[in-house]
């Protein structure tokens, strides 16, 4: 009989994997089963990656997995730790609610067969390489998983809204472009070392001479990867491909399709380049600059809209250089702070996109101005986007506050006080504009959410859909009676999703001593930073 | 001696409850029903309080480690005698302020009251958590906590001007806070503790004197702008947009006297006497202090506003607070902490009589309110009486605070600070007796039916009034006696609390022997 906990790291995959390979051959026997069987392969990926990870802290080792039974260099080597298993399961979770939040969009959607099954697919596919990428320990097999991540990630913006295409198209050019830096900084190692395998990597590039050939495929990772998440200045794609895509996989786009790349330019800095002679200090220098003037500049920027997604498009860029600069602090503090803030700021973002995406399918609005007195009819919507807000701003007891206070720890632990003045500007100016959509959710004049649907009619809706005529294809469906069921704020599949976001922000924010003290801390010193 | 105990976090726990339980079925259930929430909360919390306070006078401590904030920082809470103080002050006030309340926003018809009595509850946990934090973290999350509470509260109203005061409420606060922040990851990172010690655990000479002063003032700034003290009052003023009731908390309750108590535990538990003297940040913040204390007084008599006089007078009686803790002499410190006390009584009465005026009769310019004394005896003389105190005078509750600071800055030779304590009790009652004067005096402001008076001199604040029906359901000319009694007992009882507290400081829970145990810790039996 076949061990299963021996394969927990390849079935955290592969089940995601088979789903959406088999989704669209079931939905072609019954419309509905393809999207159960995504949803359940990816609940199943779930309850792998918690079990792997409770494994790994159990026994305080990384788990070590051989596909094939090939050992490296010449078979991919699968790697997870406290860290990326961590990110694993925020991964798997974040894929898993958003499956679920999905299933009332596609209802009222014409094209039924396509665009379900599609859909399905292509979100298991994204979670297939998102998984992949935060799991392999193979550098070449790493680019595999990227592109399976971004060419999902082009479906999923482009069948978006009506300017839907044109982000993905940017997208698609400025993640090839990515994509490409990164297999010529791999063929670089490639060439300077004769392996792919990331430990094994490590430990030719000590003793490698070409110096100058590292140091260029350095630059070319930091390229890469940068554009992959959204570094500023490498991050035109991002506000378009963010605020247009498909509503219902916008939160997974946004929360973890920056993370992942974030966490693979942690893993190579820190695991492959670390003994590279001048590359760290270059890294260091690039990485902490960048951040910084990511932070100031997504901060700044977010101020001037009023479309609540580009705002929160703006936003990550600023939080993505959170994640920057504690990669440049470098030291434990520093990279906990980092990670902790992939996490929490996956689950921040995912929420808030929630929500978004809930105030398009119950109202159709889309512009701050109009959410006026919308929380007498969404209580929970509003008050996950509350929790979601006053976490990003950072503000104690929620997960934000204390990934900001790793990263400070740390930042003053090494003498870089303006880190720390960055992080407060940054704070203030999201409170800013964080503080105008709460204002204008709940002290403005209502707009759509005087009309009461189940007396009302639907005019005030319909209006407003109207109004935006071209607020894209996907709203068509605000305007279909069954949306609109007036006994409950939202359908469970959504409900259950946005209350999750907001529990993790609370339990990141009360737990995060024990995920620091027992999990990461342990993994950075031993791993990151031996 | 420490005893482990769960009761000071029971006491942080219930309000932040209540606050949840409110929100989820306040607008399920009756009024009444989620009233007695408030209500059971209240006296429950002040139960759990009170109960710690013999074995906090016996010398003990109670102490609940929670579980880990962050790495390596529990969140602790616990019950020294300085905090001890602050949160009987603050529970015990909460029950007349939800009567206050109930009566004040029914009889004003306010709207969005679950949301109302949901922030005021979780205003009274943060400010627990803030009296009983142990450590500067746990201080900190409460501390923002706070400040995110009360935010609700003083945009109450939802309209341009309660945005206006919402807004600038946050600025103040939020910056200081993000200034507070950085300034605690320092400490912690410098000198690897953050648990309060009486007497502080900064040691003079352990950095630079400018640099700790830096230190020193970024994280007053954190307590300077709650407490008011100028230059960083701004937003106290226009925060009187807000119903009567908030007024009373961010005055009396909980707000200012967070930002006073926030003053105290870093003077006093961070860097303690000697480092704050050494590095002259305490010297400095004594000499705004003073400055507020006279410049508020003098800014005070201009105002026509109740509401808005009242304000500048809680500005300056807050920078006595920061004054005596500044001055650092160990009776300026115990009186500095009875005066979170005796200030709260008397400012609670204050704003409670303006309140009820408001509400009774919709008068809120005290130049309307001549011969009002007539249709509002009681009140007017709770006011009366109150106003003496603020100013100072003996057998006041303000008498016992004033004169030890006044005592402690003799001791440490500083007679201009005692020349400005003595100018501004007498500037105290140049603004607050004029008051009296009208009210007693000739006028039939108490004759005219109520909603007429909508019409004069509302140009502040007080124009909420008519927004909100306050005429429809008139007292006319059926005007019975008084103010409604859900208004009147509190504001009554507090009065009296008061002229007790004068007479007998150490009446009911011994707090001024406890302010006195805490000054001595903090300067190591130096009284």
């Amino acid at each position: 009989m076949i061990n299963i906990m021996a394969h927990l790291p390849v079935l955290v995959i592969a089940l995601p994997l088979c789903g959406a390979v088999l989704c669209p051959l079931v939905s072609w026997h019954h419309a509905a089963a393809g999207k159960r069987m995504v949803m359940t392969c990816l609940f199943l990926s779930l309850v792998c990656a918690v079990t792997q990870l409770a494994g790994i802290i159990r026994t305080g080792e990384p788990v070590h997995y051989y596909l094939g039974g090939w050992h490296p260099p010449y078979g991919i080597e699968f790697v997870v730790d406290g860290v990326n298993g961590a990110v694993i399961v925020l991964v798997a979770a974040i894929s898993w609610m958003t499956s679920l939040y999905s299933s009332p969009f596609e209802r009222a959607n014409p094209r039924k067969w396509f665009q379900s099954t599609g859909y399905y697919c292509l979100i298991s596919f994204l979670a297939v390489g998102l998984l992949g990428m935060s799991t392999t320990g193979d550098a070449f097999n790493l680019y595999v998983f990227m592109e399976i991540t971004a060419i999902s990630g082009y479906g999923l913006i482009a069948i978006g809204e009506e300017k839907g295409p044109i982000a993905a198209f940017r997208y698609l050019m400025a993640g090839t472009i990515g994509a490409s830096m990164y297999l010529l900084g791999v063929g670089f190692l490639y060439a300077a070392t004769g392996t792919l395998n990331m430990a094994d990597l490590a430990a030719h590039l000590e003793s490698a001479h070409s110096g100058n050939l590292i140091v260029l495929a350095a630059a070319c990772m930091i390229v890469g990867f940068g554009i992959k998440m959204a570094l500023f200045p490498l991050h035109g794609w991002q506000p378009a491909a963010h605020s247009y895509a498909h509503p219902s996989a916008d939160p997974m786009i946004a929360g973890i399709m920056i993370k992942v790349p974030a966490y693979g330019m942690l893993r190579f800095f820190y695991c492959v380049f670390r003994d590279a002679g001048p590359v760290m200090d270059l890294f260091f220098d690039v990485i902490g600059i960048l951040g910084i003037c990511g932070i100031l500049y997504g901060s700044l920027k977010a101020l001037r809209y009023s479309t609540y997604n580009k705002i929160l498009a703006f936003s990550s860029i600023g939080q993505v250089g959170y994640i920057a600069v504690g990669f440049a602090i470098g030291n434990v503090y520093g990279l906990a702070g980092a990670v902790l803030h992939i996490l929490s700021h996956a689950f921040m973002k995912t929420g808030l996109f929630y929500t978004s995406g809930a105030l398009k399918y119950k109202y159709g609005v889309h512009v701050t101005d109009d959410f006026g007195q919308v929380y007498r009819k969404m209580p929970q919507t509003s008050l996950t986007l509350i929790i979601c807000a006053l976490s990003m701003i950072g503000l104690p007891p929620f997960a934000g506050f204390f990934s900001k206070w790793y990263l400070a720890l740390g930042a003053i632990q090494n003498g870089q006080w303006y880190f720390v003045a960055v992080l407060i500007v940054s704070s203030l100016l999201s409170a800013i504009y964080f503080f105008r959509i709460i204002e204008k959710l709940f002290m403005n004049r209502a707009t759509v959410a005087e009309g009461e649907p189940s007396h009302g009619g639907h005019e005030p809706l319909r209006k407003a859909a109207e109004e935006h005529e071209n607020f894209g294809r996907v709203h068509i469906m605000a305007r279909k009676k069954h949306h609109f069921d007036g006994h409950s704020e939202l359908p469970w599949q959504m409900m259950v999703p946005l209350a999750l976001a907001a529990l993790a922000i609370i339990g990141l924010g009360l737990g995060n001593a024990w995920l620091v003290g027992e999990v990461l801390k342990p993994t950075l010193m031993e791993v990151f930073l031996a | 001696m420490m005893i482990f105990s769960l009761r000071p976090a029971l006491a942080v726990a219930i309000p932040l409850l209540a606050a949840l339980l409110i929100l989820f079925f306040g607008s399920r259930v009756k009024p009444n029903t989620r009233e007695a929430i408030t209500l059971t909360a209240a006296v429950s919390m002040t139960a759990v309080i009170f109960s710690m306070v013999p074995a906090v006078l016996a010398g003990q401590e109670y102490t609940a480690n929670l579980w880990k904030l962050a790495d390596g920082l529990n969140l602790t809470l616990r019950t020294d005698a300085a905090g001890m103080v602050f949160a009987c002050i603050a529970s015990a006030l909460w029950i007349l302020t939800s009567v206050y309340s109930i009566g004040y926003v029914r009889g004003h018809h306010e709207k969005n009251q679950t949301g109302y009595f949901a922030a005021f509850a979780a205003c009274l946990g943060s400010a627990a958590g803030i009296a009983l934090a142990g450590n500067l973290l746990t201080f900190f999350v409460f501390y923002e906590m706070l400040t995110l509470a009360t935010y609700p509260l003083v945009a109450h109203y939802r309209d341009d001007k309660a945005k206006a005061s919402g807004r600038k409420y946050l600025g103040y606060t939020l910056i200081s806070g993000q200034m507070f922040f950085a300034a605690i990851v320092w400490v912690y990172v410098k000198y690897g503790t953050m648990e309060f010690v009486p007497g502080g655990f900064i040691r003079a000479g352990s950095m630079e004197a400018g640099l700790m002063c830096l230190l020193f003032f970024l994280m007053i700034v954190g307590g300077a702008v709650k407490a008011g003290v100028m230059p960083l009052h701004g937003w106290l003023p226009s925060a009187m947009v807000a119903p009567t009731p908030v007024s009373a908390l961010l005055h009396a309750v909980a707000v200012v006297k967070a930002g006073a108590f926030c003053v105290l535990r870093v003077v006093c538990y961070v860097f303690g006497p000697e480092a704050a003297s050494w590095c002259g940040g305490a010297g400095i913040l004594a000499w705004f202090a003073a400055a507020t204390i006279l410049l508020s007084s003098l800014v005070a008599m201009r105002q026509d506003n109740m509401k808005a006089r009242l304000a500048f007078s809680t500005v300056g009686q807050l920078s006595y607070i920061v004054l005596g803790i500044a001055v650092l002499a160990p009776y300026s410190i115990a009186g500095a902490i009875f005066h979170i006390v005796a200030h709260a009584f008397l400012k609670i009465t204050l704003f409670m009589s303006a309140g009820a005026i408001f509400v009774t009769t919709g008068l809120s310019e005290i130049s309307t309110m001549g011969g009002l004394a007539k249709r509002m005896p009681a009140t007017f003389t709770c006011f009366a009486t109150v106003s003496l105190g603020i100013a100072g005078l003996p057998m006041m509750a303000g008498f016992v605070s004033k004169m030890n600071i006044l005592q402690g800055a003799w001791m440490m030779g500083r007679s201009f600070f005692m020349a400005a304590l003595v100018a501004a009790a007498l500037l105290a009652l140049t603004y607050l007796m004029p008051v009296v004067q009208i009210a007693f005096g000739k006028g039939n402001a108490g004759q005219v039916p109520a909603h007429k008076h909508g019409q004069g001199g509302h140009g502040g604040h007080g124009g909420h009034g008519h927004g909100y029906g306050h005429g429809k359901h008139g007292h006319g000319g059926k005007a019975g006696f008084d103010a409604a009694p859900a208004m009147l007992v509190p504001l009554m009882v507090t009065a009296v609390i008061a002229i007790i507290l004068g007479c007998e400081p150490n009446a009911g829970v011994h707090l001024y022997d406890l302010a006195q145990m805490a000054a001595e810790a903090i300067t190591k039996g130096g009284m």
